[in-house]
């Protein structure tokens, strides 16, 4: 009695399929592959239409006065200073905004316009990031609040539908 | 002859085998690569020299239209074609006009026509002031462009 175990066969996978598909893959990714990652920002220029008020209700009508030195958060229709705060391009001072951002959006949670008004002066980049920290939660945190029917909303956007008041 | 022929013919030639897996490490590598800076937009800026964008959080995935770009130097380009300079007074120079009116949509579909008319892309320089961009904006609402997406890298 032949008692040998026999040496199992070794199979091998033939690859040149899967190898063919890869390279194809690649050139496709190769084509469309963006090296510098590049997105946009939106924003409408402010369009004036006569409409009834439907409801009593105040509208919010938040507005950024942006200066060299200072930000003024302006609200409802004869744009009381809500809050200033002393520019500076520091972390602090961002996440002060964004905090302040935060407590309007929850007590206007169907409320997305916010309208800037920057001074000549202001640097690109700066309302770029002053966009950026009105726009959506700083950490992706949600913030919730009751919209007009009473239902609870959650989520992280903010302020994002910016319109440029000096663009007429 | 033909028997040396025959006795060439019948021997086994040896299968050649060549060890592909550092090869297919390798593509591995360049897969996962590639996978992670694909981008599902088809807009391709052509980025003019010495224009440095600014740098932003949001991620919103940018579309084509026609793009204005503005360097430092208040250099204007209007679809990568060099147009002009603002002046120190801040005037646009009336160029910018003709070269939107060329680049105007002229697809069949009127709702694909009228929604990119109304779009335009702007790459402005992280250093330009908010004079120089209200003036290109206010010219760009007078051509009938009512949506502005601003052009940013991300951080």
């Amino acid at each position: 009695m032949n008692l040998k175990r026999k040496k199992p066969e070794t199979t091998k996978l033939n690859l040149i399929t899967i190898l063919d598909a890869v390279f194809i893959f690649i050139f496709f990714l190769l084509m469309s592959a963006q090296f510098v990652e590049i997105y946009k920002i939106e924003s409408e220029v402010p369009q004036v239409a006569d409409m009834e008020q439907k409801n009593k209700d105040i509208p919010l009508n938040l507005i950024l006065e942006i200066s060299k030195n200072k930000i003024l958060v302006k609200s409802g229709p004869n744009e009381n200073v809500y809050k200033s705060l002393k520019y500076s391009n520091n972390k602090q001072f961002h996440d002060g905004l964004n905090k302040i951002m935060i407590n309007l959006k929850s007590n206007n949670i169907e409320e997305d316009v916010v309208i800037l008004r920057p001074e000549k002066n202001v640097a690109y980049k700066e309302i770029v990031k002053i966009i950026d920290y009105i726009s959506q939660t700083s950490t992706k945190e949600l913030v919730s609040g009751k919209n007009k029917q009473g239902k609870v909303i959650k989520t992280s956007s903010l302020f994002n539908k910016i319109v440029f008041e000096t663009v007429i | 002859m033909k028997r040396k022929f025959s006795n060439f013919r019948d021997k086994k030639s040896k299968d050649m085998e060549i060890d592909i897996t550092s090869l297919l490490d390798i593509l591995v590598i360049l897969l996962v690569f590639l996978l992670k800076s694909y981008s599902a937009s088809d807009y391709r800026p052509d980025i003019k020299n010495n224009l440095k964008m600014a740098t932003s959080r949001l991620s919103k995935i940018t579309t084509s239209a026609v793009t204005i770009q503005v360097g430092k130097d208040h250099k204007v380009w209007v679809e990568g074609k060099l147009i002009g300079k603002i002046s120190r007074g801040g005037n646009v120079p009336h160029q910018i006009v003709k070269a939107l009116e060329a680049n105007k949509n002229v697809s069949k579909d009127e709702k694909i026509r009228k929604q990119k008319n109304r779009e335009i892309n702007f790459i402005f320089d992280k250093d330009l002031s908010y004079a120089v961009i209200s003036k290109v904006m206010n010219t760009a609402s007078e051509q009938g462009k009512r949506n502005f997406n601003f052009i940013v890298t991300s951080k």
